[in-house]
């Protein structure tokens, strides 16, 4: 398993460089606008994005063959990809959290509102992955960026038609207690995820 | 066990090409060269082997262990080379060797190293600066460093010019020292199997037609020419053809008759004979 994450971690050193230079920048410009905590966001965006390049690297070098004459398993090949995107994630959540903390600290204000968003925006990019990454097991990346495509346009409309119907949004203290229960739905998640795309990569010809 | 790799009625339905119960033997110690057209099931029976592709029926051995249930240890000591590089083209040699040491439990560090320099295989440049040449030779020195008994080669030397071909084809001799290693070489280049091939299997429409020992094979058949309707006469041609300078055809040694003028047969004359009469 170890070989297998250094290899994605070697193969997609460039893109992690790339990344790495794009939130110095976003940062930069939060210093600039006064506002740290809204680009928290796009980091993880960026962080959940890293999946869709480790299996743009696999394709193109047809990894994937080489790997499977190796003595390593189908769930440890497809774990690397579940091993690589939560971690992306979740560094990315606590470095946004210390921002927003020493953000919170110079500026003398009460973060917990940021806080939360960056937690909100962390279960999506969660989520985001868990979806993805049996999409791309069974279809690739090029039939999956159109699948990704259209969730975002789902998740948009949704969001639109939420917004224009004037629904009622739950208030903090709802927000809390469905905050307590994420991370256990997330984990039912991740292992359905996980079950789906061994299935889906069990059934597979190199 | 003497064995070191049986295929048993491997077979694989695709909609335009069918493996057709293949069955395969290789003794340890030996070379067995597979042949055939493109298209013919080459990759496909190796690629069924190696647990690429799910077969629709068949068993493999490997070192008399069943493949499926022992398919990590038998990986361990499995050598494996593609038609193509499978490599990252990001990576160096130095971090594929740091990629292999952490995947294969038997992976000797000093003798990657020693590949490389014996192959003048540059450890920092990148795989895509690599010309395919080079590429093969980074596959063959990853094949080689770690405990494998057992290398599968799909057209490994193709593409290479004549001195790489030589080199790598010295390597598999060295490689085959060893009486517990064994090669399975698919090629096209059949000059390249003449010269270290012990075995020779020839697959067809995805059907084995023969496989056997090579010197016994070229031993077996005889090329006879001469006027087409003489040869056409002939009992037991397996296959005839014929061009501006006359006509020639294969006939086991056996039954090549007198008076006809005949030469030895090598393995590419036995392929074309053998591919014209089944079309």
């Amino acid at each position: 398993m170890a070989g297998l994450v250094w290899n994605q971690l070697y193969s997609m050193k460039k893109v992690i460089k790339l990344y790495l230079v794009a939130i110095a920048v976003y940062l930069l410009l939060g210093q600039i606008n006064g506002n740290v905590a809204a680009f928290a966001g796009v980091f993880l965006l960026l962080a959940s994005m890293l999946v869709v390049n480790s299996f743009s690297v696999i394709e193109k070098s047809n990894w994937d063959l080489y790997v499977n004459t190796m003595p390593v398993s189908k769930g440890q090949i497809v774990g690397v990809h579940y091993l690589l995107g939560l971690a992306a994630v979740c560094a990315v959540f606590v470095f946004n959290h210390l921002v927003i903390l020493a953000d919170a600290q110079i500026k003398a204000y009460a973060p917990q509102q940021e806080l939360l968003m960056n937690y909100g925006i962390f279960v999506a990019a969660v989520f985001f992955l868990l979806i993805m990454i049996p999409v791309l097991v069974e279809f690739g990346t090029e039939r999956a960026r159109i699948i990704m495509f259209l969730i975002y346009v789902v998740v948009f409309i949704t969001g639109y038609g939420i917004s224009e119907m004037q629904v009622s949004m739950p208030d903090r203290r709802q927000l809390y207690t469905l905050a307590w229960f994420c991370p256990v739905l997330l984990l039912i998640l991740l292992l359905i995820s996980y079950a789906v795309s061994l299935h889906f990569y069990k059934k597979k010809d190199f | 066990m003497n064995e070191a790799l049986r295929l048993e009625h491997i077979s694989k339905k695709y909609e335009t090409f069918t493996l057709h119960d293949v069955n395969l033997v290789i003794p340890k110690g030996s070379i067995m060269g597979f042949i055939g057209e493109n298209g013919a099931g080459k990759s496909t029976t190796m690629k069924a082997m190696l647990g690429l592709i799910h077969p629709d029926g068949g068993e493999v051995y490997v070192d008399g262990k069943r493949f499926t249930g022992e398919e990590r240890g038998i990986k361990e000591r499995l050598g494996v080379v593609t038609d193509s590089s499978c490599f990252p083209e990001e990576l160096n040699a130095v971090e594929i060797g740091n990629v292999m040491r952490r995947v294969y439990r038997t992976w000797d560090k000093k003798r990657y190293k020693g590949l490389l320099k014996e192959y003048k295989i540059d450890e920092k440049k990148r795989i895509r600066e690599y010309s395919r040449g080079m590429k093969m030779k980074l596959s063959l020195v990853v094949a080689l460093s770690h405990d494998s008994k057992l290398l599968v080669l799909d057209e490994a030397t193709s593409g290479l010019d004549p001195v790489v071909r030589d080199s790598l084809l010295d390597t598999f001799l060295d490689f085959i020292q060893d009486e517990e290693h064994a090669i399975w070489l698919s090629s096209h280049i059949l000059s390249d199997l003449e010269k270290v091939c012990d075995y020779i299997t020839f697959i067809q429409d995805g059907r084995i037609l023969f496989s056997e020992n090579k010197d016994e094979l070229i031993e077996k058949y005889r090329i006879v020419k001469g006027p087409r309707a003489q040869l056409e006469e002939l009992e037991s041609v397996i296959g005839l053809s014929e061009n501006a300078f006359g006509a020639q055809a294969l006939v086991p040694s056996a039954q090549a008759p007198d008076g006809i003028a005949s030469d030895a047969a090598g393995i590419e004359d036995i392929m074309l004979f053998y591919g014209k009469e089944r079309r």
